[in-house]
């Protein structure tokens, strides 16, 4: 089960990494791309509505393309805070007013974990 | 097949297509060694990740994170509550009947939402997952930078909130608020 899952997830990890397009990793989600790259990250984590089985190769692939650390760490953040997979079962439970609010809630946090990570990359990691 | 396990085969097969499309086989077989060299690299820390969520699940007990929400308040409160999100195994059909389970037992709010924040942000079964799939060094600053959020969460909600339980938070149109009237 797990040289099965193993095999699967890599192989799914590998292929996006070839199909990512290495100028668009370059201005829209790399160290240079700064805020740009935080804010498509959390957007890009909040539709990523899958399992940590399938998101994570993903977000590996993108890591392995390029990205930035605030990138990266906004991808995280928004696809838990923010994940959509999330979302009929809080809006069947609590209610679309509570859903709603949380996600608003949310997104600065996705931000501010992300712009974070960013400044550690310029200012240590360098 | 679980449903998770099923969308992540049907997804290889798609981008194994996709890439045959764009590079030929080229590109198939440039993909197929990243693929293995992530294999090789993760199969041990996906084995300890399946590991540590077997021994998460059966050393809690429902009983257990029942009592501890139930029993602080105040920051230590909601420092405990998101601690017990994070360690509660399993998927939004699981803990968020459990988490609904305290609407009538006068949970305040604020406890209730340092719970599901700490559910979302801490997850510890997820963690091993977190630095085998993607890189140990980016989930642990990841997870230091996230740390305080379900604790900042559950201040502000305390803040603002302070008196108000989950049952009057969550009180539907037509509720008459009174704990003791059964709803359903």
């Amino acid at each position: 089960m797990v040289t099965q899952t193993t095999i699967i997830l890599s192989l799914l990890a590998g292929m996006i990494e070839v199909l990512i397009p290495a100028e668009f990793v370059q201005q829209w989600l790399s160290k240079e791309a700064g805020f740009k790259g935080i804010i498509l990250g959390s957007l890009g984590g909040m539709i990523l509505a899958m399992g940590p089985y399938a998101a994570f190769p993903i977000i590996a692939s993108i890591l392995a393309s390029g990205a930035g650390l605030g990138t990266i760490v906004s991808i995280i953040t928004g696809w838990t805070l923010l994940g959509l997979s999330k979302a009929p079962f809080e809006a069947a439970f609590f209610g679309a007013k509570f859903f709603t609010y949380k996600l608003i809630f949310s997104i600065p946090f996705c931000f501010a974990a992300g712009l974070l990570a960013h400044i550690l990359e310029i200012t240590i990691f360098t | 097949m679980k449903r998770s396990m099923l969308i992540i085969y049907i997804s290889a097969a798609i981008f194994i297509i996709i890439a045959y499309i764009v590079g030929g086989n080229d590109l198939v077989l440039d993909g197929l060694n990243i693929s293995m060299k992530t294999a090789s690299q993760s199969a041990l820390m996906l084995l300890a990740s399946f590991i540590v969520i077997g021994q998460i699940q059966v050393i809690l007990s429902k009983e257990m994170l029942d009592k501890w929400l139930q029993s602080f308040s105040g920051i230590k409160g909601i420092i405990i509550s998101a601690l017990a999100g994070g360690l509660f195994p399993g998927d939004p059909y699981i803990y968020y009947p459990f988490i609904l389970s305290f609407k009538e037992k006068e949970l305040p709010f604020y406890i209730f939402i340092s719970f599901v924040f700490g559910k979302h942000i801490y997850d510890f079964s997820r963690i091993p997952m977190e630095m085998s799939l993607i890189d140990p060094n980016i989930a642990l600053i990841k997870n230091l930078i996230t740390l305080p959020i379900p604790i900042i969460t559950g201040l502000l909600a305390q803040r603002f909130f302070a008196n108000r339980t989950m049952e009057n938070m969550f009180l539907k149109v037509g509720d008459d608020g009174d704990p003791n009237h059964n709803n359903s």
